[in-house]
């Protein structure tokens, strides 16, 4: 795991890796006082960055660091006990306060080892005569067509012979959502969605049956709103 | 057969006007299949046992009060007032059907009238929906007995020219009589409006006195603190002099606590919020409640101010009132179409209640929450409270459309 901190305050630098050390002993961790070139040519898997590196810079940072590399989870550093800004427009959202250190930073370890946990979770299927690992995270939806479903991945679309229903016993229901009896819909993959349709991260839009809209859209703010509190 | 189609077509207007009215809480399908055919055999059955007039309208209004209530979010006297309505604008529709068809000869009352009633309610229905009209619940009550007096007036004014046939003299008087009723209701309504927003503007000074309390405590505060510094800089100087640099460092760290004890107000570009927020945060800290927050937004015009500030000022009424010098936490987080809210603080177990509702104001019992629904309905949100007997949490997702 490489990890990056950019802070322009030395100490506080130092301080922080050390807790970080505890919490990942064989982590890679860089120090920077600014988001030099050097850094770019580094993919970091997380990067703290203070939110008081100069007018707005941190937030510029933040864009430009989520642009080049958008597996990065970014973590805010403040030293005030509170966050206040409204020019925020990245969607994920970590906060650690340099007061309350110790706290943020297990509740982020928390949040960041549950979505991690998450990523590496897979299903086995049987393509091709030969069983497949498929990363659940991956999946961007699933449709059925008789006795036979569609997986539609970013890189490909598996078709077996199997029923929704035994595929939605193996995903994890936390993540993967029934739309209606033949589409199961993965949360993490929706990039928008209005009254008609969803607009998937593939680019394909799945249009909403009758009456299926309002449950869905309960289930995805609830979704949503326990991924941002509770990770 | 003619009748029959009628009824049928009455049940599922009067149904529709209701169910749109109200915020369903449990099952709509059900409650509106169930409310149909409620309605349907009421009115088909008043046709064969002969029940028309009070009984009838009483029965319906009666029966529908008591199933609706099973359903929705409304208290009794809003879906009385409501039901009430219904039958006003129904005898409404069928007068103003009748004078068309007596104007312009025609034979067709019946169908008109729920073309009139149809287009009329479409109207109607997206100015009152998700409107509260009156925050004192009597009020609905009183206005729900006017509205009953006036259906009953029409109807009986109504069959008085149906049944026999009076000439236009005659109708005419009747209507002016009418006109003057409806005229004298829209006077009362009118000044119970006034009311409503007299009773918003004395919440509003309410608020203001409130804050210009905690204004004047922080000045209060201020002064000591400047008083002290006064004497703290004195004695710096003396420890400096005397090079005493341990007493110094002691005094320091000894002051530090004033520092994190000062509360943190918002400067953000939306200027109802900062207002709300900071009030409260006022109001928290001279009851001695700390307030940590974390607020991260781009763009939160898709929500009416009034509604912010009804969502805001409950949630954070409700930390305030429930706390004991504990602690407020605000996190409102916007995260592409959605807007995330969550507001928890440490619990007065003395103050805590098992019905989540505040103890303060026996009248008002559970307005907030039940505003705060009703708002997080409104922009298709999600509502999650977790508490226990140290913690209440409230979460809120809304959808920015």
């Amino acid at each position: 795991m490489k990890i990056a901190i950019i802070d322009d305050e030395q100490e506080f630098a130092l301080i922080l890796k050390e807790k970080l050390i505890k919490f990942y002993p064989s982590a890679q961790i860089d120090i920077f006082a600014s988001a030099y070139l050097e850094f770019y040519q580094n993919q970091y898997d997380i990067v703290f960055l203070d939110v008081m590196l100069g007018l707005d810079k941190s937030f510029e940072y933040g864009e430009k660091i989520l642009e080049f590399c958008p597996d990065t989870v970014l973590v805010y550093i403040s030293s005030l006990n509170d966050f206040v800004y409204d020019s925020y427009k990245q969607e994920s959202f970590f906060f650690v306060r340099k007061e309350k250190l110790h706290d943020d930073l297990t509740a982020f370890y928390k949040k960041y080892t549950k979505s991690i946990s998450h990523s590496s979770a897979t299903i086995t299927i049987s393509y091709a005569n030969q069983n497949i690992e498929l990363l659940q995270h991956d999946i961007i939806y699933i449709t059925s067509n008789k006795n036979k479903i569609n997986i539609y991945t970013q890189k490909s679309i598996y078709s077996i012979y199997m029923s929704l229903k035994k595929v939605m016993v193996l995903l994890d229901e936390k993540y993967f959502y029934r739309l209606n009896s033949f589409t199961i819909i993965n949360f993490d993959h929706i990039l928008n969605f209005d009254k008609k349709r969803i607009l998937m991260s593939n680019g394909d839009k799945l249009k909403f049956t009758r009456n299926s809209e309002v449950p869905f859209v309960n289930a995805y703010l609830r979704y949503r709103g326990n991924k941002i509190w509770n990770g | 057969m003619e009748w029959i189609i009628i009824n049928v077509f009455e049940s599922i207007l009067l149904t529709w006007f209701l169910t749109s009215l109200v915020h369903i809480k449990r099952k709509k399908g059900l409650y509106r299949f169930l409310i149909c055919i409620l309605n349907l055999t009421i009115i088909t059955l008043s046709n064969y046992i002969n029940m028309y007039d009070i009984f009838l309208t009483s029965f319906l209004i009666i029966c529908n009060v008591s199933l609706s209530y099973l359903f929705v979010e409304e208290s009794l006297n809003e879906l009385f007032f409501i039901c009430c309505f219904e039958n006003v604008f129904n005898s409404f529709t069928i007068i103003l059907s009748v004078m068309i068809n007596y104007i312009f000869h025609l034979e067709i009352v019946h169908p008109l009238g729920k073309i009139i009633y149809f287009i009329l309610a479409l109207l109607l229905i997206k100015y009152m929906k998700n409107k509260i009209f009156f925050y004192n619940q009597n009020i609905y009550l009183v206005i729900g007995i006017i509205l009953f007096g006036l259906h009953f007036i029409m109807q009986n004014l109504l069959q008085v020219y149906l049944i026999l046939k009076v000439e236009i003299p005659e109708l005419i008087i009747l209507f002016v009589m009418l006109f003057c009723c409806v005229i004298g209701l829209l006077i009362i309504l009118s000044k119970v409006a006034q009311m409503n927003k007299d009773q918003q503007e004395y919440e509003k000074l309410k608020q203001d006195i409130k804050n210009e309390k905690t204004l004047l405590y922080l000045y209060e505060q201020l002064k000591i603190t400047k008083h002290d510094l006064k004497h703290d800089y004195q004695l710096l100087q003396y420890y400096l002099t005397e090079k005493d640099y341990s007493k110094v460092q002691e005094l320091i760290n000894s002051k530090k606590d004033i520092v994190d004890s000062m509360p943190t107000l918002f400067s953000t570009r939306n200027k109802l919020l900062n207002t709300v927020i900071n009030g409260k945060i006022l109001e928290a800290y001279s009851k001695n409640i700390k307030v940590e927050s974390v607020i991260s937004i781009h763009d939160i015009n898709f929500i009416h101010d009034y509604d912010l500030n009804t969502l805001l000022s409950n949630v954070l009424d409700n930390a305030i009132e429930n706390n004991n010098e504990g602690l407020i936490r605000i996190n409102i987080v916007q995260d592409n179409m959605l807007l995330h809210i969550k507001v928890s603080n440490t619990v007065d177990p003395q103050k805590s209640s098992p019905e989540l509702i505040t103890q303060k104001d026996h009248r008002s019992h559970g307005f907030g929450l039940k505003s705060i629904n009703r708002i997080v309905k409104k922009y298709q949100g999600v509502m999650n409270i977790i508490h226990n007997q140290e913690e209440f949490e409230i979460q809120i997702t809304l959808l920015m459309q």
